[in-house]
């Protein structure tokens, strides 16, 4: 039996074996599943899920206050997954009955390649209504957000729009990333060819919400000034036009208005340019408004004073081979009077004094010829040569505004760093950014660029834009009732290039200006580009400021008479807002004590300087509590208990 | 005769438990593709529980029969088969995914290389049964049988299904081992095929593609590594628990072949490591009891039909986990029992239906 127990040999080997051979792939399975699976795991979950391109929903802008300027709202929006779709023909059929559109178009939607695909997006509910009610294998409806400004026109060309899938202009653009939600966009499971299988439920269930985007705009504040401007645009039969409202402390932007206006619920009905935000992308020469930037930087170069005469060459002088010229012909003026008559003579002298460096070295303190950075696109830098270039007549021109080039917003920035006791601040539109989360992302504080003149200066040449605001001045109309208010108007001529000179026709009219003068709380400036009918800025831009500025005034409850000129230490009325300087209520008792509430730290420290007391301190911000209280008899000791200013 | 009883119940056990579980599978793993193709979730299901339940009669009416009968039928079933297989060939075969492997009869397909297998092994058992004394010692006997494996082996190719084909071939080999047939003439026959091979593999482009994907697949993920890859991920995904019947990902069409060749992944993916280590563990009971029947088995032909078909059951297991598992190249080949397809189920049920047979007619040896 040679054979058997060779063959039963290799049997029993088999027996062995085989048997054996099984334990390679379990040791593989172990490992597999075992040992190496945390990293399988992984990847497995990250091959399984496919982002599709469904847009997250928006997240909101609001104003200061909370208020919605762009919302999202949930619309429905009709999907296939064309393996789904048993019979095409007759889905594009009934399909495009629900949805209104054009059998060929779905078929060609549904014929071509595999895996997702929108068919309609956006739709009318009752046509969502109707492909659900059809509810055809393949077809869902998802619902997606439309971008909608419940204000409609209010603000458009601040906040922009969005187009099919992203923020196209304004705040929803250059803010993008963080509306839309980060890169957290819907993901659905995929199988290998990638397409869905899961038919109508495979949604990520929790949406992505982005950040809301809170700005500085006041809605009100905004309404204020979008309708004086439009009415005006309007009237005077305006190219265009920009006027902005900033706070004077902080740089805050209040309000941006920019005209022509376009309804952002509609933006494809309206052409390129109404998109523009005028404030700060149109480029103008500023003219006579800039006369306040030449003569402060005179001042403070102690160059003159204010109680120097000029004399302006009855209405004609001559600079190099150029005629200057004046409106009307003034024979000697102080410095104020150069201001408040708006000599372009005067101004020449004043400049030519100041020389091209120096000149060039001024603007350039007062932020011209650099970008703010405010975050909108498409920010004009505005035009400031290197004044090594300059001849004698460009420096004479300079002077009164001609021959350098400004934005809106960089010239409201300049006028309030002199209404900001000479510190150039930072504008700022975007208050702060919360994820949906309610995680503050990013926080704005007030942020002081440099300063560009001393207070003294700054006070002088406001008493000198007080006067232009007076009877007298070029701006009277630009006065507001109660208030004492300190501006400067501009009629700058348009460089034509068809006629290569100046134009005797077109005209950019604005003026400029803070209020109250005494103690700042708005730098307001008004730009109106080519105006039909009347072309002075002191005719054209000064109503509308007075009257942006007198509503937002009494909106901000500034009450009238806080600094009315002959009463600057009449006691604040409860609420007034006291800027810079310390003002004490019930002064006239030195030896009680003086209300302290309302005041900041540093103004409350000023008054109880003179009280030789101690004071212990708690808290920051504005005070709120006191001890002794008001009228008591001074201790001494004095507490004061401060919290956070709170914005009325 | 109760030891005997013992080893039919554990075969009987392990073999019914694979068929269950494979169909329960097959429909976790098949509902999504099946909803889809056919607009019925249980399409696969339903015809592999109908294939399970003629699978069962076949092994019942096998394990009947006196497998003695295989003995005289072999010589006209090797020869019917051979036909067959050239008729696959012509235009009676039904093709499928570029393959010509079936033949249509009404709403079922059989795949005749399955039957094949089967063929080959109750033929060599018949043929080195009646020459056991000479076949350790003359090589030339093998000549006869090996044309007839070769032209087995090479009409499978044909189809082409290259992995069936080099299973036969291997199958065929294993036949000799345990006949008793010299080891050099063994290794001469692996010297000798193997450019054959080579060549059958590099000629297509898909089987070099398998190769690559084999030796690297991570790196040719999103080619031709993809399915290796997947399969592992879903092995990944199961862990030691798995994640519930029902619950793999890797089946929604992203694990090609789920429910036929590949689908140990899927118990992998939802039944975890205890499941895989069960399967396995069914077919190393069947292996092992095989191998004792044909230790006990009455005559030579007895023996070897046991081993071959011992063999045919487990190396085809075996092979498959492998493949799946990444340890071979792919091959287009089912798992027993469990894999989606009738003519599988079918012919593996035969097989089982006759190692009881010779189990039964056996004895201690």
């Amino acid at each position: 039996m040679r054979w058997n127990s060779r063959a039963h040999l290799r049997l029993r080997l088999l027996g062995v074996v085989l048997p054996a051979l099984l334990l390679l792939p379990l040791g593989r399975a172990f490992y597999l599943q075992v040992l190496d699976r945390a990293e399988l795991k992984e990847l497995a979950v990250r091959q399984n899920r496919m982002v599709v391109k469904v847009q997250p929903r928006r997240g909101p802008i609001v104003d200061r206050n909370g208020q919605p300027l762009a919302i999202s709202v949930p619309v429905p929006s009709v999907y296939a997954v064309r393996e789904e779709i048993q019979e095409k023909g007759k889905t594009a059929l009934l399909l495009s009955q629900a949805l209104g559109m054009k059998k060929g178009v779905l078929l060609n939607k549904l014929g071509n390649g595999n895996g997702f695909v929108w068919l309609k997006r956006r739709v009318a509910p009752e046509e969502a209504e109707k492909v659900a009610d059809l509810d055809l294998p393949g077809v869902g409806v998802q619902e997606e957000s439309r971008r909608y400004y419940p204000n409609l026109e209010l603000a458009a060309s601040v906040l922009g729009f969005v187009g099919v899938d992203k923020g196209l202009e304004g705040i929803e653009c250059s803010l993008e990333d963080q509306l839309k939600g980060g890169s957290s966009t819907r993901v659905l499971k995929r199988d290998a060819k990638g397409w869905a299988y899961t038919p109508l439920d495979f949604w990520d269930s929790s949406p992505t919400v982005g950040a809301t985007v809170q700005l500085t705009l006041d809605r009100s504040i905004q309404f204020f000034a979008e309708q004086a401007l439009n009415a005006a645009g309007q009237k005077l039969g305006a190219k265009s036009g920009s006027a902005i409202v900033m706070e004077t402390e902080t740089g805050r932007i209040l309000a941006i208005a920019s005209y022509p206006p376009f309804n952002p619920n509609e933006f494809s009905r309206y052409r390129q340019e109404n998109f523009r935000n005028q404030a700060s992308s149109f480029i103008f020469e500023p003219g006579s408004t800039f006369k306040v930037i030449t003569i402060a930087s005179a001042l403070e170069e102690g160059i003159f004073d204010e109680k120097d005469i000029f004399f302006c060459g009855n209405g004609s002088y001559r600079v190099a081979d150029a005629t200057i010229n004046d409106n009307l012909p003034y024979g000697w003026l102080t410095l104020k009077g150069i201001l408040q008559k708006s000599s372009n003579i005067g101004a020449t002298k004043v400049g030519l004094e100041l020389g091209r460096e120096r000149f060039e070295e001024y603007a350039r303190r007062f932020g011209l010829g650099e970008k703010t950075g405010i975050l909108l696109p498409g920010e004009g830098r505005g035009m400031l040569r290197k004044a090594s270039s300059w001849t004698q007549v460009d420096t004479a021109a300079a002077s009164f505004g001609q021959g350098i080039g400004v934005t809106a917003l960089q010239m409201v920035n300049a006028v309030n760093a002199i209404a900001n006791g000479g510190l150039l601040m930072r504008p700022y539109l975007v208050e702060k950014i919360v994820s949906s989360s309610g995680e503050i992302i990013q926080m704005r504080r007030p942020q002081e660029i440099r300063r560009a003149i001393s207070p003294e200066t700054a006070v002088k040449i406001t008493r000198m834009m007080e006067s232009v605001v007076g009877p007298e001045g070029s701006g009277y109309r630009a006065r507001v009732p109660g208030y004492e208010t300190a501006g400067k108007t501009g009629t700058a001529q348009k460089f034509s290039s068809k006629q290569n000179g100046y134009s005797e026709s077109s005209f950019v009219a604005s003026f400029v200006g803070f209020a109250p003068s005494r103690s700042p709380v708005l730098t307001v400036l008004v730009v109106i580009d080519e105006p039909k009918e009347n072309t002075y800025g002191g005719v054209v831009a000064a109503p509308v400021w007075a009257e942006i500025v007198g509503k937002t005034l009494n909106y901000l409850q500034i009450e009238p008479g806080a600094s009315e000129p002959g009463r600057p230490d009449a006691p604040l009325p409860k609420g007034t807002r006291v800027a810079g300087r310390p003002d004490v209520k019930n002064a006239g008792a030195p030896m009680s004590m003086p209300d302290l509430k309302g005041l900041t730290l540093r103004e409350a420290l000023g008054v109880l300087a003179d009280m030789e007391c101690g004071v212990k301190i708690e808290g920051t911000g504005v005070v709120v509590r006191q001890s002794p209280e008001p009228g008591e008899g001074v201790a001494p000791v004095v507490r004061i208990g401060l919290m956070p200013r709170i914005r009325t | 005769m109760k030891r005997t009883l013992k080893i039919n119940a554990a075969v009987i056990l392990a073999v019914v438990v694979l068929m269950v579980l494979g169909t329960i599978m097959i429909y976790s793993a098949s509902a999504v593709k099946a909803g889809r193709d056919f607009g019925d979730g249980g399409f696969f299901f339903k015809r592999q529980a109908l294939f399970g339940v003629a699978a069962l009669s076949v092994m019942i009416a096998m394990s009947l029969i006196p497998y003695g009968a295989w003995e005289r039928l072999a010589a006209p079933l090797i020869i019917l088969t051979i036909v067959l297989l050239a008729a696959v060939l012509s235009p009676l075969g039904h093709t499928s995914n570029n393959a010509t492997r079936w033949f249509r009869i009404g709403p079922v397909s059989l795949q005749v290389a399955e039957f094949a297998k089967l063929v080959v092994v109750i033929y060599l058992a018949r043929y080195l049964g009646r020459r056991s004394e000479e076949v350790g010692s003359d090589s030339r006997i093998l000549i006869r049988p090996l044309v007839l494996l070769v032209t087995v082996v090479v009409l499978v190719a044909c189809e082409p299904d290259l992995g069936t084909a080099i299973f036969i071939g291997l199958l065929g080999c294993g036949m000799f081992f345990v006949a008793g047939a010299p080891l050099r003439s063994l290794a001469g026959l692996a010297i000798a095929s193997s450019p054959l091979i080579a060549f059958l593999i590099l000629k297509q482009e898909f089987r070099v593609q398998r190769i690559q994907a084999f030796l690297n697949p991570w790196k040719e993920y999103e080619g031709s590594g993809f399915q290796l890859v997947q399969s592992f991920l879903a092995f990944g995904d199961g862990g030691v628990f798995g994640t519930g019947l029902g619950g793999g990902k890797s089946k929604l069409l992203f694990l090609p072949e789920s429910h036929t060749d590949f689908i140990l992944a899927v118990v992998g993916e939802e039944l975890g490591f205890v499941g895989v280590a069960v399967v396995i563990g069914l077919y190393g009971v069947i292996v092992t009891k095989g191998i004792q029947i044909a230790r006990r088995a009455p005559d030579s032909f007895g023996m070897l039909t046991a081993a071959g078909v011992t063999l045919m059951i487990g190396l085809q297991a075996l092979i498959n986990a492998m493949v799946v598992l990444g340890l071979l190249p792919t091959k287009g080949l089912p798992l027993p029992f469990f894999s989606y397809g009738g003519s599988s189920l079918l012919t593996s049920a035969a097989a089982a239906g006759i190692l009881m047979s010779v189990s039964t007619r056996g004895s201690e040896p």
